[in-house]
């Protein structure tokens, strides 16, 4: 009889391969075992510092996940320098969001644009509209006083959350919307 | 090979916007514990400003997922809670970021090889003194090169001039100036049978000028284990390799618009 070169592991849903601690599985969930992953690690990631730093530059996206295919990032003419600068840094995160999370953007029928309006007191408004929801963030000249909310109609049953806008940790935050708006978009 | 052997020089204006060095390692779980207070003693001369970061959701290689499976992906594209101690130079230009699973460098003014691993070699020391990595799982060389024709005095250049026709694909045909976004990535073996570049071009655009910039980003890699003694070898290959493409994409007009002086 052939030796079969597997165990069961400490998972009972997997076996683990003798030759090389991999696991593989019969039931509905595969675990990676360390090996696996350092495997994989290599490979998927780029090299990076992890550290949300930002550039002065943004990435020309394609046209199907370019929401900010009508963003006005200000002049410097007219508009708050610091306000410019913090929206800046704001579209250059959601970018990388929208780069990083390709299996969200890609569950997207369709992709709206942000909008945006410069007010009076300096401040920008940029909303996010979909047919039964909208998202919106406020960035004002003091950094502290920044915004978001989230509202939708009777057919999300209205939805109302808001808060402030942590500019130095921003990721978690619109990752969340961006799969709140991708379920229900 | 790949990319001809070149002579080495140092351009004085230099399209690099940002160079990253990350050595990753099996996870020290002792980083993420402890403050990071004995590392610090060691490169505080040149990184005495900190920033208690957590780490963000890592980059990951679009074009791999295929193939691999959904559950890895899941996996390694949550977001991470683990620390990320960010140690930056006076003026802001260098920076050290230290999590459990890895070390790195990185600039936004990178001049010479040799002054950028002067300023990363303490934080290598401090590692293997204070960690002991039994070794390096990855080990990844970056460089972020955004051609802006307006640094360069070259305004009314065609791209066509200033990279090589084989690098910008379509750019370099008769529809260039329709062209309204583009994306390649390229991933080419470097030669030893393990390392790897990945080169990803697009446009970009200056925030502030709204200026149509290249993006040519290049991440070259040894994805295997290696020990210690081995890494600065493995650095220096990455390196040459680098200096050798760079020269290899552009044309002489852009070579000499970004001032070269051979070393």
């Amino acid at each position: 009889m052939n030796h079969i070169p597997y165990k069961i592991g400490i998972n009972a849903n997997c076996f683990v391969r003798e030759e090389d601690q991999t696991y593989t599985t019969y039931g509905q969930t595969q675990i990676p075992s360390a090996h696996e992953l350092e495997k994989y690690e290599t490979s998927f990631f780029i090299t990076s510092d992890a550290s949300g730093n930002t550039s002065p530059y943004l990435r020309t996206l394609p046209h199907d996940i370019d929401i900010l295919r009508n963003a006005d990032l200000g002049t410097n003419e007219v508009n708050n320098k610091d306000v410019m600068r913090q929206t800046q840094k704001f579209i250059s995160v959601f970018q990388r969001i929208l780069l990083n999370n390709h299996n969200i953007v890609n569950s997207f029928s369709y992709l709206s644009p942000l909008n945006f309006k410069w007010l009076e007191d300096d401040s920008v408004l940029i909303e996010w509209i979909f047919k039964d929801f909208r998202i919106g963030f406020s960035i004002e000249p003091v950094e502290q006083d920044s915004s978001w909310y989230l509202v939708s109609n009777q057919n999300l049953e209205e939805v109302s959350k808001s808060g402030l806008l942590d500019m130095e940790d921003l990721e978690p935050l619109l990752v969340n919307l961006l799969d709140f708006a991708s379920s229900n978009s | 090979m790949p990319f001809p052997e070149t002579k080495r020089v140092i351009y004085s204006k230099n399209p690099l916007n940002k160079v990253i060095c990350q050595l990753r390692f099996p996870p020290i779980l002792r980083i993420d514990s402890e403050i990071p207070s004995a590392f610090q003693d060691v490169i505080i001369g040149n990184y005495p400003l900190y920033n208690d970061k957590i780490e963000i959701q890592q980059e990951t290689a679009v074009g791999q997922r295929a193939e691999f499976p959904p559950e890895i992906i899941k996996q390694l594209s949550k977001s991470s809670v683990t620390k990320n101690h960010e140690f930056c130079s006076t003026d802001n230009i260098y920076q050290i970021n230290l999590t459990r699973t890895f070390l790195s460098i990185s600039t936004s003014k990178y001049s010479r090889w040799e002054e950028f691993m002067k300023m990363f070699e303490s934080s290598i020391n401090a590692l293997i003194k204070i960690y002991a990595p039994p070794f390096f799982t990855r080990i990844g060389l970056r460089y972020i090169d955004i051609f802006e024709r307006s640094r360069l005095g070259l305004e009314d250049a065609d791209w066509t001039e200033l990279l090589k026709p084989y690098f910008i694909g379509l750019l370099s045909s008769e529809v260039s100036k329709e062209i309204k976004s583009c994306e390649n990535v390229y991933e080419i073996n470097l030669g030893d049978k393990t390392s790897i570049v990945r080169i990803a071009t697009s446009f970009v655009q200056n925030a502030t000028s709204k200026e149509q910039c290249y993006m040519a980003d290049s991440d070259f890699y040894y994805p295997g284990r290696t020990v210690i003694e081995n890494l600065k070898q493995k650095l220096d290959f990455l390196h040459e390799r680098a200096t050798r493409l760079i020269q290899w994409i552009i044309t002489e007009k852009l070579h000499n618009a970004m001032e070269p002086h051979t070393i």
